[in-house]
Order: C-alpha cells, then structure tokens, then sequence
C-alpha cells in the first residue's frame, strides 16, 4: 500500500503535520517511537496559546487524538533510512517498510551526549539524561549534574532536595540561566560548584563509581567517587542516517526554505530537526502545519490528483 | 481524602458507563498496619469502585491471606491484582499515581473487554509462547515514558495465558530497586534473565520477549 504521506516523529510538529495532512484527506502515516519526544518532560506550558497552563504530555495526547479522529494512523517504531523510488519513497523502519509519495521528516532533537570513555557502558547504570525522571532514585547518594545551562540548574536544584551530594561540573566559568534560580541554587549547603571543568572519563566496574574532572586552566584532574551521573547539556539532532539524502547545516540538522522544503524534491521537514531557528511548541506546531501544506501542493502538482482540502 | 476531583470523576463514570463488559475484581494486598502507600492505594481503589457497579474491590491482608497472596503471586504490597472473566496476570506494584494513573484505568477497560489493544501480528505471535514469562516493568510516578511500556507490557499479559506481567513503582520499593540496580526508567526484566532500558516500540519489545522466549529459564520470583 502506498501512503500518500509519512510523518516521522510524533510530537509538536508531527502530530500538527498529520492533522493537517489527515484533514486534507491525504492518507497519512505518522511512524514515530513515542508521542511528545521532549515535551514530556515540561510539567507546565505557559506560552502556547489558548492554554493558560497545561502540561507537556496533556498537550500532545491532545494533539495525538485530533490527529487520529482526523485519520492519520500511527506506527510505534524507529525510522532506520529512507529511499527514493520510481513512484515515491521507502521509509525502512527496523523491521517493516511503507511507501509513501512524500515524507514529511520531524522526528525533533534527543539529549545532547558528552562523548567521553565510559558514556554508554554506564547509561541506566549511574548515567542518566534527566533528572526529572531518574533523579528519585538517587535519593541519599552522591550525584554530579553537568551542564551550566536552564536544563542543569533545574536537574541540580531537584537533586540537592533528594540525593546527599551534589556536584555541579562546567567548562564555563559562570552558569547561565534565570538569576532568581541561580541564586535558589548556590543557597543549598549540599551543592558543590566546578566550574571551568571538563569530564574526560566515567568509571566503574557494573555501574558509575567515580568521575574524572579536568581543570580547563592547570590541566589538573581531579577523581570524584560518586553514584549518579546526570547529563544536563542540552539537545542534538540524531540525522546521521539521513546524511546523504538531504541536505544538513554543519550542526547536523536539516535545511529547509520557507516552505518546509529540503534539498530533495518531495521530502518536507519540520519543527526541532530543521535549521529553523528558535525551539518553541508554537514554532514546531506552525512548522508542522507549512510541512503538511507543501505535501499537500506538492501531491497535487506531482501527480494531478483531484485531492481537495475541505476548505479549498 | 479524594484523590479523583470531580471533574476527573465525572470522566471517569462515563468511561467506565459505556465501556466496562464484563467485572472487573481489583484484588487489594495491604497489612494490619498499613504500609507508607497502601493507605492511598486503598482509598483509590475505593474511589474508583465507587464509579461503575463493574468495579470491585476486594482486600485481603498480605499476612494473614498468605493463601490468598500465594494465589495471585504477590510478594510484596501494595499490591493490586486485576482480575477480569480469568487472571490475565497483570499486577500493579505500588500506588498507581502519576503517569500510571491513566494506564491503569485503560487496563481495567482492557481486561474488562477482555482483548488486548496489540496488533493482530503481535497477538498471533504471543500465543505461540508456551513458557512461563514474567515481565517486570521497572516505573516512577513522574517519568513520562514509561506507561506505554507498562501498556504494551499489560496486554502482552492479556495476550498470552503464559506471561504475567507486574508494574513496579521503584522508589516504594528500594530493595528492588537494589535488587535489580534500576537507575534509569523505565527499566524492564524479563525472567531475570534478560533486561533492558528506556521505552520501545512494540515490535522491539516483542522481540526482547521472543529473546526471552528462548532463553534458558531461571526460577520465576513470584
């Protein structure tokens, strides 16, 4: 079966794009590993309009089910390559392919890594990218968050009211966020500052046993024995895979026109995965929506079909 | 207390009006002197069974009831086990609060439709499981990936007559936690053979149970 749409990724911009797409009477597949991406994790939404305040997951369910009662259907599963044939394009997810006759790429950003010995073998065992979610389990042990930004202060502020110990390392030599939380922060007697330091291993034998810091001015390390590992460093687009199918500006993300258009004629892309400046709900949704449009065009001029939109 | 306010209960009346089929049996496990969180699992389920006539609440006293423990396999409380027109083997460990709260309502809408939400592919290949599996699905109230594992993990159960499937709120539970070294959720066991993290698509899930499947098989902790 041929889609006449497939949206990859399943948050702001996706699940706006399916709306759109679906209600357009395009038949539309939305193949995504979850609902939301990071979103989730925002407990309160004060800017997106027509909500005084909602959460992060209330506000995507909400986005999923008018997506759905408008048509698009949904696969839960990884998006691992996509080619271009004849008549379309092939979307490979791990185990399954769909055809589409465009694709609409907003599969957003993940956790940015730190890229040092001993990152991966540690993840879930000590090393984790949230806070929010895993930072209970450290209740009463030692735990270093790194990162000097939004992200971190709030990771380090959760932390110091559960765990014993706190560490703070970053390379800068100041944090940089709001000043009323920073100084919330720099209140709390169980909190250690490091500034101007770089981690350049974790160790352990099963599980995170220890950090080692290097001094960005005397090159010192410096060994910190501790339980937990929070990465607190921001977000990366994960485009590898896509490399040689569309074009990416240097950071790895997606360039797209005004139109949502990328290099490759029939492949749109939206929201948090493009070179689209500022990550806002609201941008993500409004890019999903132009996303949707240019498919929408685009199908029609490709292949002259007598598609109409309900309000054309 | 309440823990449902009005407007959630209001909701939830109308789900449960024009969805419950068949009872639904919550099988409640506390103590004399009730533990931290068995008090509010209690009340909750209380509540709930205060919404439909197709909701009952039966509780038992994990000491006293040791039969009636051994019965449904639990081990620890608080403990709930849901039990529709048979035991589809899904259990609830600790209260279910938080991001859990919705997919425990969609479980007892589940079991008591009796059919599993999974594609008709995943069904056809869990009834050809013929070995005893135990999921075990690792959670906190505050993680927002992790009710779709704890989802997929329940209609597995549903699924299968040979899988039993438990959710685990961790931080009641910290010697599991020790146990199991949960650091990260959601994390999953199964058998205590095979483990993994983070939230997957139901296709990757199924194929860590069919791993599983195929593992030698340790001694279910019941």
């Amino acid at each position: 079966m041929t889609y006449d749409v497939i949206i990859v990724g399943g948050a702001s911009a996706g699940l706006t794009a399916a709306i759109y797409a679906s209600r357009f009477e395009l038949k539309t597949l939305v193949i995504t590993k979850d609902i939301g991406g990071q979103t989730l994790l925002i407990s309160k939404i004060e800017n997106y309009p027509g909500f005084k305040s909602i959460s992060g997951i209330e506000l995507m369910q909400r986005f999923e089910e008018q997506a759905r009662k408008s048509g698009a259907e949904f696969v839960f599963n990884e998006v691992v390559g996509i080619k271009e044939v004849e008549d379309g394009f092939i979307v490979k997810t791990l185990n399954e392919d769909y055809k589409a006759k465009t694709v609409i790429l907003a599969f957003g950003h993940t956790p940015k890594s730190l890229e040092v010995p001993g990152e991966s073998r540690f993840f879930g065992r000590g090393l984790s990218y949230s806070a929010i979610i895993d930072g209970h389990l450290f209740a009463r042990k030692n735990v270093m968050v790194i990162g000097w930004g939004d992200l971190a202060i709030d990771a380090a502020l959760r932390l110091c009211d559960i765990s014993d110990k706190v560490y703070m390392s970053y390379k800068s030599g100041e944090l940089l966020g709001s000043l009323e939380l920073i100084e919330k922060l720099k209140a709390k007697e169980n909190l250690e500052l490091i500034p101007y330091s770089q981690v350049i291993e974790i160790k352990g034998e099963d599980k995170v046993e220890s950090v080692i810091l290097q001094d960005a001015w005397t090159q010192k390390t410096r060994e910190i024995e501790l339980d937990g590992i929070f990465v607190e460093i921001g977000y990366m687009v994960r485009t590898d895979f896509i490399r040689d199918f569309v074009k990416l500006d240097i950071a790895g993300k997606i360039i797209v026109d005004k139109s949502c258009s990328t290099s490759r004629l029939g492949i749109f892309a939206a929201g948090d995965i493009t070179d689209t400046p500022s990550k806002q709900i609201a941008i993500s949704t409004g890019e999903g929506a132009k996303a949707a449009i240019s498919a929408f065009k685009y199908i029609q001029r490709r292949y002259s079909s007598i598609i109409r939109a309900h309000w054309s | 207390m309440s823990f449902v306010n009005d407007h959630i209960k209001l909701l939830l009346r109308e789900i449960f009006e024009k969805e419950l089929r068949d009872e639904v049996r919550l099988v409640f496990f506390t103590q004399d002197i009730e533990c931290e969180f068995c008090e509010e699992t209690r009340e909750l389920l209380q509540e709930l069974a205060s919404l439909s006539k197709k909701i009952k609440v039966e509780i038992h006293d994990f000491m006293k009831d040791n039969d009636k423990a051994k019965e449904y396999g639990i081990d620890k409380i608080p403990a709930i086990a849901m039990i529709g027109s048979k035991d589809y083997g899904i259990r609830f460990y600790g209260l279910p609060s938080g991001y859990e709260f919705p997919v425990f309502i969609d479980d007892i809408v589940d079991i008591s439709k009796g059919n599993s939400r999974l594609s008709e592919k995943a069904k056809v290949f869990l009834k050809s499981i013929d070995k005893p599996l135990h999921i075990q699905v690792f959670v906190t109230p505050t993680c927002p990936y992790c009710p779709r594992m704890v989802s997929i993990a329940h209609q597995m159960a549903m699924a299968s007559d040979f899988i039993r499937a438990d959710t685990v709120e961790i931080i009641e539970f910290p010697h599991l936690a020790q146990k199991y070294n949960v650091m990260s959720v959601p994390k999953t066991v199964i058998n205590d053979t095979l483990e993994f993290i983070g939230a997957l698509p139901e296709e990757q899930f199924l194929e860590k149970v069919l791993l599983a499947s195929k593992m030698p098989q340790s001694p279910i902790h019941l």
